[in-house]
């Protein structure tokens, strides 16, 4: 009995180690990799098949990002591609504005969004359905290379369809054929994503320092989209190109990889400034007019990172952003930007940093500073009381841009100026000096009431040929396309559109700009002459020209739009400016309160834009303060403060009424009693 | 006033009675014109109004000047509290401005007086209805400004006081006390108080006693003809 219970008992112990074993074994699948550093691996290829260079395994295919890093274990492709860098509006409802004022609008992104650059024309996305050819402007497949594509991350619409289908699967599983109409299909018509492939997420884009937009982009412009992300890894060289008919080959560089034919590789958890202003630099520019250099922004100069105040995922402070992966960047909220509008505010402001020390910030003081200025106030308004680098405060689409080095050419139909109001050659100061040579332009910015605060801003204004159609309450607009080719038949030959001659330059800068009733008649008769001779289906449409708030159907015969004060236009963006930040000692009121209350001051006596041509060609202007609506210092609206005044001001009215019939009466007295 | 020196005249205000009114109309006056300008911040939007800021020398400076002139209404103010506490005459003086039905009877006699329904004057004693009128409304309107001034120079001590949250709304109510109130209280002293000592047509150019302290017999006799009798009153009620 007792061998028996021995025997037991060490059965007992050897199964329990067994166990533990087995357990420990188990034990490193079960953990996750200790994060912040991806240890060597393999690549994949779309099929989930190891990509090894070295061993002469799949080593022509390029690789998948969705394959390689979303790999079992590692991370989570989906919920990364969430974030709205990767999709864009897709997917996203489209707002109650946007739904009233804009008649092509799809989605609040980019993607099927308003427009890309300040205001109208901008190229729109094509609906789903389409019973017209003439009438597709801009496919899905056309969104990747109408060079939106060189700074989207890829994923989202660059990946799925506007049913969830991945382009390339989708092509082949319903026959269609590529570069063919497809059914007028708005993500199909013309596209060869059966050939290109589709552009993945691209995670080293973001998250490798080393890595080559340039040559990204080039395998984009030549079509070869699923190659791009390796191409711009560095990881090998693309040969050939789908855009001329030539095979497309991946060549990898093997000193790149381990004896195992694994990649250990150069990958950073928070991107740099610089892969951040990759994109966000040209945009940036052009809307606000930022430089985001040590010379103008303060908290480039202290070495911040763009990160820091726009943290994300597992860094990121607001819950509505964090956790691990999610890679809801955190931001700001600006007044025409409504992409996932929920998350509005989830970056870190200037409160958070200033008042706790964050980062080293200092702690911002205000001594004397009366609290209704912090509250009324926002702080970028005395923080960025000038602007050092030209924004385009104009954008008009309606004339001919002739200036040098505009490119590609269509975007001539757009003419820009400056904070200034000086005739501005964006696209060439853009292409020649690029964001290291920014000439330096000071002005100082239009401040407006948004949301209860003051701000400084780009209040966007615009002109634009427009439609107005049938039983729609918001306006739709012609072709981007189309306004040009206008334009450019006109130029080749003055007998076409020949009222386009009648569009002279009155403000003498040397570039015309449509301002008189006989003007706009020609801008809207040239246009809707065009579109008919294009079969441009015009059917319950009508041309307009739209000068921002102005719906003119003709030259003499206008009408108002609705719009928010804040607004120039509903037809144009507008843009808080929170970069490029001047130092404590620069701000306005560093110098006194008379830097703003003064009568030369700019915060309340500033003339600011109203309408950017009079009929003489000059600026119509209104007074800062009237743009902010200034009545009187807004007081607090609550119950104390309103009982308070009824208070004091019955009393004074009674008060002073008893005295001086007081008064009256006894100097009354005392003249009668001496008649 | 009278320059005829063999004119008996009669002690009706001590020297630190004298004083604090002295620093309490100079403050005052200060405040007033300095307020000007910052009233003017109400309209920050109106470049008319803002000119004046700018004629003051700008902000900075008006504030400084309206700050040191509340300084020395605090002193004026804090000067009477400790004469009222410590001086006799003082505690003596501020029994007699106490509001006593009389003062009511006073002012209802006066109007009919007014009217021909009667055809003296009341008779008052130390004060009148009308100056503890001034008196009061003097009072109250310290207690009012110089509280709120307060408030509103050391808004962040003054927040680390209060519950979170109230700060702002008892910045915002002080700031809405001192603007009204500041308007009643010059409105009174320049319409009424001036009237009552300077443009009353028997008063008119005005009286020196601010300055002296002394009013002749004649005057004692007819605006305040029981004042004697009111201090011998109130010495036995002492003595008792």
């Amino acid at each position: 009995m007792k061998r028996l219970i021995v025997f037991m008992l060490a059965v007992a112990f050897c199964l329990g180690a067994f166990t533990l074993h087995a357990e420990n074994q188990k034990e490193p699948e079960k953990k996750p990799a200790a994060s912040g550093v991806c240890p060597p691996f393999y690549l994949k290829d779309e099929a989930g098949n190891t990509i090894d260079p070295v061993h002469n395994v799949n080593a022509d295919k390029p690789y998948s990002p969705k394959q390689t890093c979303g790999a079992k274990g590692c991370h989570d492709y989906n919920k990364i591609t969430e974030g709205f860098h990767f999709t864009q509006g897709k997917g996203e409802k489209v707002p109650k504005l946007f739904a009233q004022r804009y008649n092509w609008v799809s989605s609040p992104g980019n993607y099927g969004g308003t427009w890309c650059s300040p205001a109208p024309l901008y190229r729109q996305l094509a609906s789903k359905k389409n019973d017209n050819a003439r009438m597709i402007d801009m496919t899905s497949f056309d969104f990747v290379t109408a060079t939106c594509g060189n700074c989207h991350p890829g994923g989202g619409p660059l990946e799925y369809d506007r049913e969830g289908n991945r382009y390339d699967e989708s092509m082949k599983k319903q026959g269609m054929k590529s570069a063919e109409e497809n059914g007028l299909n708005g993500d199909y018509f013309k596209a060869r994503w059966s050939e290109t492939g589709i552009i993945e997420a691209d995670c080293l884009l973001c998250h490798m320092p080393e890595f080559n937009f340039k040559e990204r982009n080039k395998q984009i412009e030549n079509l070869n989209f699923k190659w791009a992300a390796t191409a711009g890894s560095g990881l090998a060289t693309v040969e050939g190109s789908i855009k001329e008919g030539k095979p497309v080959k991946a060549t990898y560089d093997k000193s790149k990889f381990d004896e195992n034919g694994k990649v250990s590789l150069h990958i950073v958890v928070e991107p740099r400034n610089s892969t951040c202003l990759h994109c966000h630099s040209k945009p940036g520019w052009k809307k606000r007019g930022a430089s985001f250099s040590p010379r103008t922004d303060v908290h480039i100069r202290a070495g911040l990172r763009c990160v820091d105040c726009h943290p994300a995922g597992s860094r990121a402070q607001d819950k509505r952003i964090q956790g691990k992966e999610v890679h809801q960047i955190g931001k700001g909220d600006d007044p025409s930007g409504h992409v996932r509008d929920d998350l509005d505010n989830t970056m870190l402001d200037c409160n958070y940093c200033h008042t706790n020390g964050h980062l080293g910030a200092p702690i911002a003081k205000h001594n004397g500073l009366p609290p209704h200025h912090l509250e009324k106030i926002a702080c970028q308004t005395c923080h960025i009381p000038w602007r050092y680098v030209k924004s385009a405060q104009v954008q008009v689409s309606d004339v001919f841009n002739p200036a040098p080095k505009i490119s590609p050419p269509p975007k001539r139909i757009w003419t820009f100026y400056d904070g200034n109001l000086n005739y501005w050659n964006h696209y060439g100061e853009l292409n020649m000096f690029t964001k290291e040579d920014q000439p330096t332009t000071p002005f100082q910015p239009v401040l407006i009431r948004y949301k209860g605060k003051i701000y400084p801003a780009n209040r966007v204004h615009s002109a634009w040929p427009g439609l107005v159609e049938e039983g729609k309450s918001g306006l739709n607009q012609p072709l981007m396309k189309d306004i040009f080719m206008m334009w450019q038949m006109h130029n080749e030959d003055s007998s076409k559109y020949p009222e386009l001659s009648r569009i002279i330059d009155d403000s003498g800068d040397g570039v015309p700009e449509v301002n008189k009733p006989e003007e706009i008649d020609a801008v809207i008769n040239s246009v809707r002459q065009y579109l008919t001779d294009t079969k441009y289906d015009l059917t319950g449409k009508k041309v307009v020209w739209v000068l921002n708030d102005r719906l003119y159907y003709s030259g003499n015969k206008w009408e108002k739009l609705s719009k928010y004060d804040y607004e120039a236009s509903p037809y144009a963006s507008v843009y808080k400016y929170s970069h490029d930040v001047a130092p404590a000692k620069a701000a306005l009121g560093s110098k006194g309160c008379s830097d703003c209350h003064s009568k030369n001051s700019h915060f309340f006596f500033a003339q600011v834009v109203e309408y950017p041509f009079g009929e003489d060609g000059k600026p119509l202007t209104i007074k800062q303060a009237d743009l902010l609506g200034y009545k009187e210092v807004p007081r607090g609206r609550n119950p104390w403060t309103y009982w308070t005044a009824v208070f004091f001001k019955y009393l004074t009215i009674v008060v002073l009424f008893g005295l001086v019939v007081h008064m009256i009466l006894d100097a009354w007295k005392y003249y009668r009693k001496k008649s | 006033m009278d320059n005829n020196n063999e004119v008996k005249r009669t002690k009706r205000f001590n020297i630190f009675f004298r004083t604090q009114h002295i620093l309490m109309f100079v403050s005052v006056t200060a405040l007033v014109l300095t307020a000007i300008p910052l009233w003017c911040l109400r309209y920050p939007h109106s470049s008319d109004l803002t000119g004046i800021i700018d004629f003051f020398g700008g902000l900075e400076s008006v504030r400084v000047w309206h700050h040191m002139a509340g300084w020395m209404l605090t002193f004026a103010f804090a000067y009477h509290l400790l004469y009222v506490f410590i001086h006799p005459e003082g505690r003596r003086d501020f029994l007699f401005m106490m509001p006593r039905r009389k003062d009511f009877q006073d002012l209802y006699h006066n109007i009919l007086y007014f009217f021909g329904k009667r055809n003296e004057l009341p008779q008052f004693g130390r004060f009148s209805y009308f100056e503890k009128f001034d008196y009061w409304a003097a009072f109250w309107g310290c207690v009012i400004m110089i509280g709120t001034g307060l408030i509103m120079l050391y808004p962040r001590k003054v927040t680390a006081l209060l519950s979170a949250g109230w700060g702002s709304t008892v910045f915002d109510v002080a700031l809405e006390a001192h603007f009204h109130e500041a308007i009643l209280a010059a409105l009174a002293l320049f319409i009424w108080h001036m009237f009552n000592v300077h443009f009353k047509p028997e008063k008119f150019p005005g009286s020196l006693v601010w300055l002296h302290g002394k009013i002749t017999e004649e005057e004692h006799q007819k605006e305040h003809p029981l004042e004697n009798e009111e201090i011998d009153k109130y010495k036995t009620f002492k003595e008792q």
